[in-house]
């Protein structure tokens, strides 16, 4: 983007991150869209043990994200009351990732982008990975 | 029944379907009839009912719920057909060979009569692809073209 | 007595050169509720993204959309640039504005072709792709390659312009823009394509930003934002105004478009009149570690890459966001309440790319 690009000791990270738990996403993501932000998506970040879930948004060009940790097999609530438009990002994690996501409205169960002919999630690391094998 | 066989070479309607492609085939199918190009002047028109149709051009490396639809596509399309995979993803799978949905190829799905590689594939090398299947399609009358 | 029917809309159909299915209910023929319905494009490229070494992905997310492809290789090459610290050099800069700029061009034309076609305007869809030849004949010159150009590589640009190519880009714009202005008035001010647009999908601002709309459909909503103003490659040189419109209907979509037309033909123009001597390629070093986010303004809209990479020369995950899977909820809103025949005007004033939505 346009800021210049310094080389850090350390590692390039995006800015803006604000960690949330799990509990309080619907009340951080209601501030944002009341003060006008733009839902950009989700991310998905499968670490080998826990997911991490970004939620993107922007005002006026500059970007805020939201991270959520959490465990695998643990529910996310779904944004989708708040924007209507996260449907989309939300059924795609749930697609590749096998990501249970609570309270969807509009729900592909899973089956949006994948078919039947896949029955595990592909974007999910395997357990082997996990267990420090390798993929 | 020779005058059908006629009029089809003289005047083949194609059908196309995407099946995964990233749509550079597909714009450079549809460029081929518009003026520059004009498929049209060999008498092809694009159609979009598979039971009008006589070739069918598929893009794509075939997505597997793609492969259905084009299953379904080709049986309806009456005989005699001819398919024609356009682009190197639809030859072979091209970048997208080893991706986890798809299957990597139109002839892994239904038989393919005419390969046209390149990626995109070039205008010219679909015109040409096509009038081949044609020729391929009637072959018990042998279309004379050029050399 | 209304009779609700569930009509499916796709995969296979003449005005969708790709497929997707919208299973609409109707009542006689107004439309009562609309769901997408996906996966007849879904490759799995973000998967694909990971298992490569990272320089050979830009091939790869090039064909994520054959339209804006060249968009796709200038955002993953910025996101790499950006963990791997390295600057490309100006002339590479200025170069990537040029081919991005060229294939938003063939892109616009291509939509306003479609458009007339999606409204039965037959011959103007003929006349616009005629003019767009002109600029594929450019990139064909220029690039090698009519399509997928392929000019972008990891700290810079594969080719070079040389003074006789750079005569030749312009005389063909000058061209194109001659052409463009004898033509666009024919559909812009034409009654019968009013009658089919104007006040077709209207999207007001707030519900524009609540939906998350982006590119031309937000700017033809009255929102002046276009990822170019944060003067990513040389676009913070060159200076920049969107083109803002204010209905929110097909109309305004039109116009938005049409306009960025004449924008973008100066652009390159000065682009190329600024055009830095020197280097075209920076030599990357080392391998990606860290994230990063990089958003530029594709043909159709905000393009976001989200790079993570873990110091070895795969990418740990690649997310790509791309206009149309911002834009598709969008249709959810706009196709109630409408009337069936203009369900293909609507569809394509969002100028849906399914090859991007799904990868």
């Amino acid at each position: 983007m346009g800021e210049a690009h310094t080389i850090h000791a350390e590692l390039p990270d995006i800015e803006n991150v604000q960690v949330v738990p799990k509990e309080q996403l619907l009340e951080r993501v209601a501030q944002l869209a009341e003060q006008g932000h733009r839902f950009i998506t989700t991310t998905c970040i499968d670490n080998g043990e826990r997911f991490e879930v970004y939620y993107h948004f922007d005002r006026q060009l500059a970007m805020t994200h939201l991270q959520v940790t959490i465990d695998r097999d643990a529910p996310l609530p779904s944004i989708t009351p708040i924007y209507f438009c996260a449907f989309v990002a939300e059924n795609e994690m749930k697609d590749l990732f096998g990501l249970r996501i609570d309270g969807l409205m509009v729900d592909y169960q899973g089956r949006m982008l994948v078919s039947d002919e896949l029955p595990t999630p592909p974007m999910r690391k395997s357990d082997a990975r996990r267990n420090g094998d390798g993929s | 029944m020779k005058l059908i066989d006629k009029a089809r070479m003289k005047s083949p309607w194609v059908l196309h379907y995407n099946a995964g492609s990233c749509n550079g085939c597909d714009i450079e199918i549809l460029s081929c009839l518009t003026p520059m190009y004009d498929l049209e002047r060999f008498g092809i028109v694009n159609v979009g009912n598979p039971k009008h149709a006589d070739v069918l051009l598929v893009t794509g490396p075939v997505t597997h719920r793609g492969a259905r639809v084009l299953r379904n596509l080709y049986e309806q399309m009456p005989s005699p057909k001819a398919v024609v995979a356009v682009g190197t993803c639809a030859c072979s799978g091209g970048v997208f060979r080893n991706c986890y949905n798809c299957l990597g190829g139109v002839d892994k799905v239904i038989p393919v009569d005419v390969y046209i590689p390149g990626c995109a594939a070039k205008p010219e090398a679909i015109i040409d692809g096509v009038l081949m299947a044609v020729e391929r399609m009637s072959e018990h009358t042998p279309l004379k073209r050029g050399k | 007595m209304a009779v609700k029917t569930v009509l499916p809309f796709g995969p296979q159909h003449p005005v969708l050169p790709e497929p997707i299915q919208l299973r609409i209910t109707l009542e006689d023929e107004s439309i009562g509720q609309v769901l997408p319905a996906l996966g007849y494009v879904h490759r799995g490229i973000e998967k694909a993204g990971e298992k490569n070494d990272y320089p050979l992905n830009v091939f790869l997310v090039e064909r994520i959309c054959g339209i804006c492809s060249a968009t796709h290789g200038l955002a993953y090459c910025l996101a790499i640039e950006k963990l791997l610290g390295i600057e490309p050099p100006p002339r590479a800069n200025y170069l990537r504005v040029v081919w991005a700029e060229l294939h938003r061009l063939h892109s616009h034309l291509l939509w306003l072709g479609l458009l007339a076609d999606a409204f039965g305007f037959e011959s103007l869809f003929m006349q616009i792709w005629r003019i767009r030849e002109t600029v594929m004949d450019v990139l064909e010159q220029t690039a090698g390659n009519r399509v997928i150009i392929s000019v972008c590589s990891i700290g810079g640009v594969r080719r070079d312009l040389s003074e006789q190519q750079i005569e030749q880009t312009m005389n063909a714009l000058a061209d194109c823009e001659r052409q463009l202005k004898a033509i666009l008035p024919a559909i812009l001010e034409d009654y019968t394509v009013k009658k089919r647009t104007v006040g077709k999908g209207v999207l007001p601002t707030e519900k524009a930003i609540r939906l998350g709309v982006v590119g031309p459909t937000l700017r033809a909503s009255g929102v002046a934002q276009d990822l170019r103003m944060t003067g990513y490659a040389a676009y913070g040189e060159l200076g920049f105004e969107p083109v803002v419109e204010q209905a929110g209907d097909c109309y305004a979509r039109a116009v938005v478009r049409a306009r960025e037309c004449f924008q973008t033909i100066d652009l390159i123009r000065r682009a190329l009149e600024r055009l830095p001597e020197g280097d075209i390629q920076t030599k990357p070093r080392g391998n990606p570690n860290g994230k990063a986010i990089v958003r530029v303004e594709a043909p159709r809209g905000e393009l976001m890459y989200f790079v993570v990479g873990n110091g070895t020369k795969n990418l740990e995950r690649m997310r790509v966001r791309t206009p149309t899977l911002a834009n598709a909820p969008a249709l959810l809103e706009m196709l109630p309440g409408a009337e069936f025949a203009d369900v293909p005007v609507i569809t394509l004033s969002i100028d849906p790319c399914i090859s991007c939505t799904e990868r």
